[in-house]
C-alpha cells in the first residue's frame, strides 16, 4: 500500500523486498533498506534501541497500534446473527470470569463435563502463557487445555465452526486473516499490568494474570534516508492502519489465492479514500485518485483450477451437513473414551499381562518376554498414559480398517473392473500427504480424536484390501476346480476355500494395516489426537529432541509388540494351512 | 443308470467365440483361425456315447482337448456350442441350484493334481461333498470313514493332507469322490502324478473298486498301458478332435490312423 502511494503520489521508485525481522532491521540501519513498514519494537527491544542510540534510524509514527492477542469468541454467541437465524448464546459474556458460567455451550465431546479451550499451538510460547492464564482465571478445572498441533489445524477449527454458527472459544492473535474474515469478539481480561506480566512470565503456577500486553508497530526509516527525504517522512509520519484494516487486507487475500499483496492494498485503497487522503498533500491525492482509475483489472490465465471447486465442496459440505457428520462421529467418540476407559481400568501390568496371555495363544515361546519387555519399557519411560491413547485410537482405526479393507478386498477380487477402478485410488490413498486429508476431516469431525480415526482408516486400509484382494486370487485353482465340482456354491467357495487359504496373506495385510495406523496415529496429533504423537510433536517445536526421542521410542516400543503379535497369528495360520 | 452323450461338442476359447463357430462351420481351418483371429479351438466337434456302467478311457497327448472334453460333463466348462446329455437331461442348460444340485448329486470328480482342502485333515476333506450338499453329522462319519476303509486310508484320518504321500493324497481324493456316492464318477489323470509303482498300485486299487461298484467312469490318461489296464471302451483324441473308438483290442488291432499306429506301435 504504502509502496503504491509513494509511487504514484510522490514518483518515487520503490522496491519491495520481503525478510524476517533481524536482517531486515540490520539492512536498516546500514542504509540498504530505507523505510522498514513493520518494527515490532516490543519484541526486538535491544536490537531497535542501539540501532537508535547510534543515530541510524528512526521512527516514523506508528504503523498500526493494536496489534493484539488474546481470547475469542464468535460476535454471534453474544448478539446472535439475525441473518443466519443464530440466536445470542451468552448474551452476558463479556470477561473471562462469565466463561464459567458458559462453559456448557463449550462442551469438550471428548470430556464432556468441562468446555474445550482452543489453546495456542502445541510448543509455542502463548501455549504455555495461556496455560497459565487458565491456572490464575480458575479457569482450568472448567475447560480442557486443547491444544492444536500447527496454525492450521487452529485456523480450520476455527473456520470449521464459525460457518456452522457453533460456539467456540479460542486463542489467536492479529493481524491476521483469521481475526479479519470472522467477527470474534475478544474475551475481557484484567488490563494489562506490566508488574502481573512479568509474575506470570515467571511463576509456574500464578495466583493473578493480566491482558496481553497491546503491541504498537512502527514504521522505521533510516536516518539519512529521513533527512534528505522531509515529504516522505510526512507521508509515513500521517500513515496510520489499525489491526481490523490490516486483517481485513489479509482476509481478503486468503479468500483467493490468486489475489497478491497488491491486489489486497488497491482494493483496501479503492474502498478507503477517506483514510488515505488524510496522509497525503493534495498534490498527491489527486494523483494517487487517478493511478488509482488507470488500474486495469487483471487478464486472467488460463489454468486448471480444482482448488476452488474442492474448497467451496468442502465449505458447502460443512456447511450443510457438518451437523450430521458431527452427530454421526458421537458413537464412534464414545466407541474410542470407551476403549481408553477399559485400558485405564487395568494397572500397567494388568494390560502388559492380558497382551502377554494373548500371545501365548500362538504357541510361540519368546513372544510373551518380548511383549512383556516393550510394555514395560514404555511404562519405564514414564509414557504409559499417553501410550494407552495412541492404542485405543489404533486399535479403534485399524479394527476399522481391517474389516472394510477385508470386504473391498472381497469385492475386488471378485470384480476385475472394480479393481481396476480403485487402484488408482488405492495409489492415491497411499501417497497423498496425510495432511491434505487431515483438515477437511478436520472440518467435518472438529478438533480431536474422530477426524483422527477417520484419517487414519484412509491411509491405513489400503493394505488390508490390496492382500486380501491378492491372497483371495492367489488361492491354488486347482483346490477351486475340485470345491466347485462337488457343487459348492458362492458363499462355501468364498468362505470355506478362498478366504480360509487366503488367512495367512490376510494376516498380513492386517499386520500391515496395524504398522501404518500406528505411524498415521502419530501424524494425527496434529489435530489434537493427543497420546505419544503430541509428545514428538511437542519436542520438535520446542526444540527439545530428548523428549521427542523419548515418545519415539515409545512408539517404537508399540510398534515391535503389535507387530510381533499380529505376525505370530499369521504364521500360526499359514502354518495351518500347509502342514 | 446313467448314460452319458456329447453331441456335436465345439469349444473356441477367446472373445468371439460365437464369430469364430461360424467361421469354423464354413469351413475355416483351425490354423488359420489361429493365426487370424488369435483363437484357441480346443474341442472341434466330438460326439461320444458312454454307456451306463461303462469305464470309459478318454486318451490323448496333452493339448488333445481330453481335460477340457469331459469338464463339459459337469458344467466347469460351457460349450460354445454343442450339448451335454446325461439321462436325455442337457446338462449345458442347467443353471444356478439347478447345476449345484447337478453337481453335488450326480457327476464326482477325481483330479491330477488332487484339489484336496489343505486345511481339512483326510476324514474332513473325505466328507466335503457331504456337508456341502446338507447331510448330517452322523452320516457324513459315516460314509467318510466307510470309504477311507475301502481305499486303504485307516488310521490317518486326523492327518493333513501335507503329511501325506502323494499316493495317499490321491486314495484321499478318491475317497472324496466316492463318498458322493453319484452315478458317475470323472478321473482326470488321476495318477500321472505319481510314481510308477505307486501308479500301478493305484490301478489295481481302480480295477477292484470297478469289480465292487455299479458306476459309469470317466477315465482321462495319456498312457496307453493304463489305458488298456483299465478300459472298457476306449476313445482316441487328438488336437481336439475324435480319431477313434473303441475296445482296447479293437484299437490295437485295427488302429484308425498314423496317429493311433505311432501309440499303438511303440507300445509293441
Amino acid at each position: 500500500m504504502a509502496s503504491f502511494l509513494l509511487e504514484k503520489g510522490y514518483g518515487c521508485e520503490v522496491d519491495v523486498i520481503p525478510g524476517t525481522t533481524t536482517p531486515l532491521l540490520t539492512a536498516l540501519g546500514s542504509g540498504d533498506i530505507d523505510i522498514l513498514m513493520e518494527v515490532w519494537k516490543d519484541n526486538f527491544k535491544d536490537a531497535w534501541e542501539k540501532f537508535e542510540e547510534q543515530g541510524k534510524v528512526i521512527d516514523a509514527g506508528v504503523n498500526f497500534p493494536d496489534a493484539i492477542q488474546g481470547f475469542y469468541v464468535p460476535s454471534y454467541m453474544i448478539h446472535g446473527d439475525v441473518k443466519r437465524n443464530i440466536k445470542p448464546m451468552a448474551p452476558d459474556l463479556k470477561e473471562v470470569k462469565d466463561l464459567i458460567k458458559y462453559k456448557n455451550l463449550f462442551t469438550d465431546p471428548e470430556e464432556p463435563n468441562k468446555g474445550r479451550f482452543l489453546n495456542c499451538i502445541l510448543g509455542w510460547s502463548c501455549e504455555s502463557v495461556n496455560t497459565k492464564k487458565f491456572y490464575a482465571y480458575g479457569l482450568d478445572k472448567h475447560f480442557t487445555n486443547f491444544r492444536p498441533g500447527t496454525g492450521a489445524a487452529l485456523a480450520a477449527a476455527i473456520a470449521s465452526k464459525y460457518e456452522r454458527g457453533e460456539p467456540f472459544l479460542a486463542y489467536y492473535w492479529g493481524p491476521t486473516w483469521v481475526l479479519g474474515k470472522y467477527d470474534l469478539t475478544q474475551v475481557k481480561e484484567p488490563a494489562y499490568d506490566p508488574q502481573i506480566w512479568s509474575e506470570l512470565e515467571k511463576s509456574e503456577r500464578p495466583n493473578r494474570a493480566t491482558a496481553y500486553p497491546v503491541v504498537k508497530v512502527y514504521i522505521g526509516v533510516n536516518t539519512q534516508f529521513a533527512e534528505k527525504n522531509p515529504l516522505v517522512m510526512d507521508f509515513l509520519n500521517s500513515y496510520q492502519t489499525s489491526n481490523q484494516q490490516i486483517s481485513q487486507a489479509l482476509s481478503y487475500m486468503q479468500e483467493n489465492e490468486e489475489r497478491t499483496p497488491k491486489d489486497a492494498a488497491l482494493n483496501f485503497l479503492k474502498k478507503n479514500e477517506n483514510i488515505w487522503e488524510r496522509w497525503l498533500d493534495d498534490e498527491a491525492v489527486e494523483k494517487v485518485e487517478l493511478a488509482l482509475q488507470l488500474q486495469k483489472s487483471k487478464k486472467k490465465k488460463w489454468k486448471l483450477d480444482i482448488g476452488k471447486p474442492i474448497n467451496n465442496a468442502v465449505s458447502w459440505i460443512v456447511k450443510n451437513y457438518g451437523q450430521s457428520f458431527k452427530n454421526a462421529s458421537r458413537p464412534m467418540l464414545k466407541l474410542i473414551i470407551v476403549m481408553e476407559q477399559l485400558f485405564k481400568f487395568f494397572p500397567w501390568w494388568g494390560v502388559t499381562l492380558i497382551f502377554c496371555l494373548l500371545s501365548l495363544l500362538t504357541g510361540h515361546r519368546t513372544l510373551p518376554l518380548i511383549i512383556g519387555v516393550c510394555l514395560g519399557g514404555i511404562k519405564l519411560l514414564g509414557m504409559w498414559s499417553l501410550a494407552i491413547q495412541t492404542l485405543s485410537l489404533m486399535i479403534i482405526s485399524t479394527f476399522i480398517a481391517a474389516f472394510l479393507g477385508f470386504i473391498l478386498g472381497i469385492l475386488n477380487a471378485r470384480f476385475a473392473q472394480l479393481r481396476k477402478l480403485m487402484l488408482p485410488f488405492l495409489d492415491a490413498m497411499q501417497t497423498m500427504p496425510s495432511f491434505v486429508y487431515l483438515i477437511p476431516a478436520l472440518m467435518l469431525f472438529g478438533l480431536g480424536k474422530v477426524p483422527a480415526v477417520f484419517a487414519t482408516v484412509i491411509y491405513a486400509i489400503v493394505p488390508m484390501i490390496r492382500l486380501t484382494d491378492l491372497g483371495i486370487r492367489k488361492v491354488d485353482p486347482h483346490v477351486i476346480e475340485a470345491a466347485k465340482s462337488f457343487g459348492a456354491n458362492y458363499f462355501q467357495l468364498l468362505f470355506g476355500v478362498r478366504i480360509t487359504l487366503a488367512l495367512p496373506t490376510i494376516m498380513a495385510g492386517i499386520n500391515q494395516t496395524t504398522m501404518m495406523a500406528l505411524s498415521m496415529v502419530v501424524i494425527a496429533s496434529m489435530i489434537g489426537a493427543r497420546g505419544l504423537g503430541e509428545q514428538v510433536l511437542l519436542g520438535i517445536q520446542k526444540l527439545d529432541v530428548g523428549k521427542g526421542f523419548t515418545a519415539g521410542l515409545a512408539i517404537v516400543l508399540l510398534a515391535i509388540s503389535l507387530d510381533r503379535l499380529t505376525q505370530a497369528f499369521g504364521r500360526k495360520l499359514d502354518g495351518r494351512g500347509q502342514l | 443308470m446313467s448314460d452319458v452323450v456329447f453331441k456335436n461338442i465345439y469349444k473356441i476359447f477367446g472373445d468371439k467365440e460365437l464369430k469364430a463357430m461360424e467361421l469354423l462351420r464354413k469351413g475355416k481351418t483351425k490354423k488359420k483361425l489361429l493365426e487370424d483371429d488369435k483363437l484357441v479351438v480346443g474341442i472341434n466337434n466330438i460326439s461320444l456315447k458312454i454307456k451306463n456302467n461303462e469305464f470309459f478311457v478318454i486318451m490323448g497327448l496333452s493339448g488333445s482337448g481330453k481335460s477340457t472334453l469331459i469338464r463339459h460333463l459337469n458344467g466347469l466348462i460351457k460349450p460354445t456350442a454343442g450339448k451335454v446329455l446325461v439321462d436325455k437331461q442337457d446338462v449345458t442348460c442347467l443353471k444356478g441350484q439347478e447345476l449345484l444340485n447337478f453337481r453335488r448329486h450326480k457327476v464326482s470328480m477325481v483330479f491330477q493334481k488332487f484339489g484336496l482342502l489343505p486345511h481339512k485333515n483326510v476324514l474332513e476333506n473325505v466328507y466335503y461333498g457331504l456337508k456341502i450338499r446338507g447331510e448330517s453329522k452322523e452320516e457324513c462319519l459315516k460314509k467318510a470313514n466307510k470309504w477311507i476303509e475301502v481305499v486303504g486310508l485307516s488310521g490317518y484320518e486326523k492327518s493333513y493332507p501335507a503329511e501325506l504321500s502323494g499316493g495317499m493324497q490321491q486314495r484321499v481324493g478318491l475317497a472324496r469322490a466316492l463318498a458322493t456316492e453319484t452315478d458317475i464318477l470323472v478321473m482326470d489323470e488321476p495318477f500321472s502324478a505319481l510314481d510308477p509303482l505307486i501308479r500301478a498300485e493305484m490301478q489295481n486299487v481302480t480295477l477292484d473298486l470297478k469289480e465292487k461298484m455299479k458306476k459309469t467312469v470317466i477315465f482321462v490318461t495319456h498312457d496307453l498301458d493304463e489305458a488298456i489296464k483299465l478300459a472298457d471302451r476306449m476313445a482316441i483324441l487328438k488336437d481336439g478332435e475324435l480319431i477313434q473308438v473303441g475296445t482296447p483290442s479293437e484299437i490295437i488291432s485295427n488302429p484308425a490312423d498314423e496317429y493311433v499306429k505311432s501309440f499303438v506301435g511303440k507300445d509293441k
